[in-house]
């Protein structure tokens, strides 16, 4: 364990109650009910703090770089390489999410209770969470508007084929439909954290300091006694809190951790994700697929295999951007003829995990292991999504990998399914989890059922990393409500 | 190390995209195509930076051992003969899919808000 250290010069020393590491999804439920049951609470956000005119007049290319962490363009080397996206902003990444809030099912709670040896995150308890989290944030069914044409049409297909499908949950308040959710809502529709927990938390005394990231936690004999933090300027702080929540997402809270010597060799030894495949398809009408939200219909079929398929939020960028491993030519014909394009994407649970390998100065190494069962279920999952879009009308798809050319028939798609190898998919995840899982030490676990790394007694985790495992869903619902869960308990507790 | 948008006109890239993609053929979009590369790039880890920087630095030579020609002055047919061989050499084939899409969305993205289609969208709900 890192022997406690004594400030330099010139390092700014603050006392505060409670510390609050991240102000993404997970870290912004701890610093609203840690302020709310009266502690004094100041959240560190490495990220800048933007306001929703902001969002309004920046083009989404600007957002894209200013909100995600590297850009947007963070990789996940293996075969093949993984485009990875999340956000750094006062938010988190709900700031840049789709707002889509789902509740995890009793079958995923169950399976994790029994892998992780905890019985306390099942259904009743998670199900109770869930119910105050979507309250709260103003969950409605995200029924279709006048446009979302391609959604309509893949509802229709399913129903065709005699498939199950279901419009969105999600947490938005008057939804605009100017389908900008992955670069900010600009008309404050989406309630992201920035709009609603951390509002509401500083009404209840919570400081927030954009721009700040907590370097190091320094500890002795499993207590922590402060955290080092730098800010934009390169000024350091080292805050002396009396609990800390860490909470800085699947990534930032393991990398925290090993920079801190904390659980070092378990900490982001595994880290799961959700893998998009994207389907371009080209229908004979018009689609006009930039017109509507992000999307209004998802597909769950084949959820029980960690499939599902829904629209994408399209935008001329980013078909250009799925477009971009093809023949220019073809990009040319293809954005010109857009009006008749939908982009699909297809979310399939990955098996094989991702993990940090180093920590190369500030920038973790990312490295994933797909496994071949891994390749069957994205050929699996590719079939279904083709069968789904021939049925919703689409007479060519596009398929995520830009040197085959376009599929016209089932025959064709089973052609490229037999062809296709591991290297050859175009692959983007904006889902990771269970890098710092809750588990028993034997099982894996860095913490246990109240957050706290095994060993620690004033430090907590509080975000995706805690997830025992990957949901097959939308991740920000789960997230949410262990969340509250941990920092409810920690409350009990003290 | 920081990227400047000079280095990357430097490596005729650019000049390449102009010739082969009509949408990044206009001098407006190629200025915001160039923008947002070089500004993702920049937020990017040293190590990626660093790693682009060569791989820019040498473009001219690779395009000119693939085309006999240089990229600056490339007319739009060997352009795309030279990009598409570049595509076929792995560890090039991913570095341009990666700094193409940059620039396509960075061309196509760089609008102000659609407001036309928030109007739609407010007759709606
Ligand atoms: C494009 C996109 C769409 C998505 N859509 C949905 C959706 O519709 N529904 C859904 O459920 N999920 C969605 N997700 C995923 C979901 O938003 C995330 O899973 C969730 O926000 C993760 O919560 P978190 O608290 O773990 O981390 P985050 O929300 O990412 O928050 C972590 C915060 O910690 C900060 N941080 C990191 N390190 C430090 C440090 N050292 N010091 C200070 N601060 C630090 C980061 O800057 C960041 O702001 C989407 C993700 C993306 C990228």
């Amino acid at each position: 364990m890192r022997a406690l250290t004594r400030p330099a010069r010139g390092v700014r020393e603050v006392d505060c109650d409670a510390l609050v590491v991240g102000s993404g999804a997970g870290g912004s439920v701890a610093a609203l009910e840690l302020a709310r049951a009266g502690r004094s609470v100041t959240v560190l956000e490495e990220g800048p703090r933007v306001s929703t005119a902001d969002l309004a007049g920046r083009s989404p290319a600007e957002s894209m770089r200013r909100l995600y962490r590297n850009g947007g363009a963070t990789a996940v080397l293996g075969t093949p390489a993984i485009a990875y996206g999340e956000a750094s902003v006062v938010g988190g990444t709900t700031v840049v999410n789709g707002g889509l809030l789902w509740e995890p099912s009793a079958t995923v709670l169950n399976r994790w209770a029994a892998l992780s040896g905890y019985g306390g995150y099942r259904e009743p308890v998670v199900g109770a969470r869930f119910a105050e989290v979507a309250r709260r944030l103003g969950m409605i069914v995200q029924e279709h508007g006048d446009g979302n044409e391609d959604s309509r049409l893949l509802a229709r297909a399913a129903e065709s084929l005699g498939w199950r499908w279901q419009h969105p949950q999600r947490v938005v308040r008057g939804c605009l439909h100017r389908n900008q959710c992955a670069t900010g809502c600009p008309s404050g529709a989406k309630q992201s954290m920035a709009l609603s927990y951390l509002p509401q938390a500083e009404l209840h005394g919570a400081r927030i300091s954009p721009g700040v990231r907590a370097e190091r936690i320094v500890h002795d004999r499993g207590v922590v006694r402060a955290v080092e933090a730098t800010d934009t300027e390169g000024r350091r702080t080292r805050y002396r809190p009396r609990s800390v929540f860490v909470a800085a997402g699947p990534i930032g809270t393991p990398v925290l951790l090993r920079r801190s010597g904390i659980h070092r060799r378990v900490a982001g030894r595994r880290l799961e994700l959700h893998l998009n495949l994207r389907t371009v398809a080209r229908f004979p009408r018009v689609v006009d697929a930039v017109r509507g939200t992000m999307f209004t219909a998802q597909v769950q079929e084949h959820s029980a295999l960690g499939i599902l398929v829904m629209p994408s939020n399209l935008t001329p960028g980013g078909l250009g951007a799925a477009l971009a491993g093809r023949a220019p030519h073809e990009v040319d014909e293809l954005l010109s003829a857009r009006a008749h394009l939908g982009m699909f994407t297809t979310q399939v649970r990955m098996q094989g995990a991702a993990r940090i390998t180093t920590l190369a100065g500030r920038a973790p190494l990312l490295r994933h292991g797909m496994t071949p069962a891994d390749h069957h279920t994205l050929r699996l999952a590719f079939r279904r999504t083709a069968r789904l879009l021939f049925a919703a009308g689409a007479v060519e798809l596009l398929p995520p990998t830009s040197s085959a050319g376009p599929l016209r028939s089932e025959a064709d798609v089973a052609a490229y399914c037999e062809r296709v190898r591991s290297a050859d998919w175009e692959l983007v995840s904006v889902h990771g989890m269970a890098s710092c899982p809750m588990a028993l030490p034997e099982r894996g676990g860095v913490c246990d059922e109240t957050g706290r790394p095994h060993g620690f007694s004033n430090l907590h985790l509080c975000d995706a990393s805690v997830l025992p495992g990957a949901p097959g869903i939308s991740p920000q619902g789960t997230i949410m409500s262990f969340a509250h869960e941990i920092v409810s308990r920690h409350l009990e507790a003290t | 190390m920081r990227l400047t948008e000079r280095d990357l006109y430097r490596s005729g890239l650019p000049a390449c995209w102009a010739a082969a993609y009509g949408v990044l053929g206009p001098a407006p979009a190629l200025r915001q195509a160039v923008r947002h590369t070089v500004g993702t790039l920049n937020r990017m880890p040293a190590g990626y930076r660093w790693a682009t920087a060569v791989a820019l630095r040498l473009f001219p030579a690779a395009f000119r051992a693939v085309t006999r020609s240089g990229p600056h002055t490339a007319p739009p047919g060997t352009a795309r003969r030279g990009l598409a061989r570049l595509r076929g050499l792995p560890g090039y084939a991913e570095l341009l899919r990666a700094l193409t899409a940059l620039a396509l969305y960075g061309a196509l993205d760089s609008g102000p808000s659609r407001t036309g289609l928030a109007r739609t969208g407010e007759a709606v709900t």
